[in-house]
């Protein structure tokens, strides 16, 4: 059984397609970048395996079932949004995390926080949007989960913060669990990625493992994809 | 080694070159463990499953070995490793002979100079 | 995991809500010291400002109980939050309930302190004898007593909170089906399903009132109202209430099991 099957999938909005037909399948034990650029539907795929967003026609399944609470239990999901509640301090935010999630593990949590210099005491209402957003990575990586889903994760950062997330990602994502990454900065992330999946206009473009496309194209993902999408 | 990668290239062919240098160039000593493939993956920040392809890769070159359950090792057959060296100097000269050749310098005439500025290089390198 | 999801909705809640029932008690005590000290008129008006505190306090209380159950709602079913909340290995069905008994249990302590602040600011013999006086026939003659009939009054108001709570709630979660002007909807909703469904509150007790004489007279006649009309339009009350509030509640519940679309 696959680990996530999207059937004719489509997703409208007051009669905007946003999702048209996409049929896809995400192997186990892959990182997968999900590319294209801003507002052609990455966020809206991923949200519909999250069960955030309902689907107008065709079907997610995960593990073979469609989203619910056995999908969340191996879902591990970074969105782009800081979704925490403000009013609570680290600590509690831990604790919450450790009681909801059988998986969550809590000394890898404490480590990576005390890497970042993170006070568990602090309040998030304190904390900067990137020092949230680093939480929210800490957070979704000490999870033990099959998959992780990871929107935009480096959006808006510096270099160096940059690297710092990519070697959380890869130094912490569970042996046999796939990865799914979307981004639009795709120099950044292109060598970690086993697969590569191109939307564009709320369709699949194209999917392929990233090796195989380069030694095709001699080119790098990034510059195909630039190839691809000239504006 | 270095962590640079083109990513023009299969990254997997990349880190397979990477090794082979290692070894040759007596970094990764002959019968030596080498780390696992997550190991070695984080060491060069690339994933794990281009890891596991480029050492299959050198396996089938038979640089390196499984020993079951142990791990892999580097070759001890010191022969390969003379060869797989004299490969890559091979074709580290062509390529400065068809750099030579790209800025209008003939075969022999790059000889040449290689020998004239040879003297001066390994007193410098000493 | 509806315990876990009942305690964070409850302690963000109270953690508000609390805050004025203490203000409120403290002012009930207040109010009680400055009023029993006799023959000085400057307690007498600083009783009078403890007491409008007081009230205000509980009014208070009562307006945070509904709008921080509304807001925690929606920041948790529907904004930033939602990401958290809708991924957490829980079923739509729990996290609704545990909005639900969170509405429950604040309107329920809400009327408890009222009660208790009222008591201890008012309650002497003297008061309670006005009281007696005011229901007295009635309360005599229908074999009831002041108190029960408090009690009564006081078990249709919590409904009654615990009702606007669940129109509120209903209001959110249809008004968010839509893709446009949420907020807007959704407040638009809850008034109307509010309107629609005291309109029909009316309607049946008026019902009731061509079979029940005593509660006709609430209606038809400027007379003194009826302690037993009372009695009974309240205990129609519960009743309507409790069916209203099962209502509203198998209505949120089915409508947020279909599933929810965040922006």
């Amino acid at each position: 059984m696959e680990l996530v099957e999207c059937k004719n999938l489509c997703k409208t909005f007051d009669e905007k397609q946003i999702l048209e037909n996409i049929n896809l399948t995400i192997p186990r034990g892959k990182i997968i970048g999900l590319l294209g650029k801003n507002g052609t539907g990455k966020t809206t795929l991923i949200k519909l395996l999250n069960d955030l967003l309902t689907p107008t026609s065709g079907e997610v399944l995960i593990n073979g079932k469609k989203p619910g609470v056995e999908s969340k239990k191996i879902i591990s999901y970074l969105p782009e949004r800081t979704y925490l509640d403000k009013t609570m301090k680290v600590s509690q935010v831990i604790t919450f995390f450790e009681e909801f999630y059988d998986n969550f593990n809590k000394e890898k949590a404490i480590k990576l926080l005390k890497d970042l210099n993170l006070e568990l005491n602090q309040r998030i209402s304190q904390m900067s949007k990137g020092m949230q957003e680093k939480l929210q990575l800490i957070l979704v990586m000490s999870r033990d989960a099959e998959l992780y889903i990871l929107d935009e994760p480096l959006g808006g950062v510096d270099p160096a913060t940059r690297d710092y997330i990519l070697d959380t990602i890869l130094t912490n994502f569970n042996e046999g669990a796939s990865v799914i990454i979307s981004t639009h900065l795709i120099a950044d992330i292109e060598r970690i990625l086993d697969e590569v999946i191109f939307i564009d206009k709320g369709k699949i473009y194209l999917a392929s493992p990233a090796d195989e496309l380069r030694s095709k194209e001699n080119a790098s993902i990034d510059e195909i994809f630039r190839r691809c999408f000239k504006c | 080694m270095d962590y640079n990668f083109d990513n023009e290239r299969p990254i997997y062919i990349q880190l397979v070159e990477k090794i082979r240098i290692e070894i040759v160039s007596g970094k990764l000593k002959k019968g030596q463990k080498i780390p696992s493939v997550r190991e070695l993956a984080l060491m060069m920040k690339v994933n794990p499953n281009t890891m596991q392809k480029a050492l299959v890769e050198l396996e089938n070159e038979k640089l390196i070995y499984t020993e079951r359950t142990n791990g892999k090792y580097v070759t001890e057959d010191e022969k390969l490793i003379e060869r797989v060296k004299s490969e890559l100097a091979k074709e580290k000269i062509e390529n400065y002979i068809n750099s030579m050749n790209s800025i209008g310098i003939s075969f022999d005439e790059a000889i040449k100079y290689l020998q004239e500025l040879g003297d001066k290089l390994k007193n410098k390198h000493n | 995991m509806l315990g876990k999801l009942l305690k964070y909705d409850l302690k963000w809640v109270y953690k508000v809500v609390a805050v004025f029932y203490v203000l409120a008690l403290i002012f009930a005590i207040l109010t009680r010291i400055f009023f029993s000290i006799e023959n000085s008129l400057l307690f007498k008006i600083i009783g009078q400002i403890v007491n409008g505190a007081m009230i205000s306090m509980l009014i208070s209380s009562l307006i945070n109980c509904l709008m921080r159950s509304w807001v925690r709602f929606i920041h948790n079913v529907y904004k930033d939050e939602s990401y958290l909340t809708h991924t957490l290995p829980v079923e739509k069905k729990t996290i609704y309930l545990s909005k639900v008994l969170t509405a429950i249990i604040c309107s329920f302590t809400t009327v408890l302190v009222a009660i208790g602040c009222l008591f201890i600011s008012y309650y002497s013999k003297a008061n309670m004898d006005v009281l007696k006086v005011f229901l007295k026939l009635t309360a005599e003659s229908y074999d009831i007593t002041v108190m029960g009939l408090l009690a009564i009054i006081s078990v249709v108001i919590f409904l009654e909170i615990l009702f606007i709570i669940l129109i509120g709630y209903a209001g959110i979660i249809i008004g968010h089906k839509s893709n446009r002007n949420k907020m807007l909807k959704s407040v638009i909703l809850g008034i109307v399903l509010y309107l629609v469904t005291s309109t029909l509150t009316l309607v049946v007790i008026y019902i009731i009132g061509l079979f029940n004489q005593d509660v006709m007279n609430i209606v038809n006649t400027t007379d003194i109202v009826n302690v037993d009309a009372i009695k009974s339009v309240m205990i129609a009350g519960i009743a309507i209430y409790m069916v209203y509030n099962v209502i509203y509640y198998l209505i949120g519940k089915m409508q947020l099991e279909k599933g929810v679309n965040v922006d």
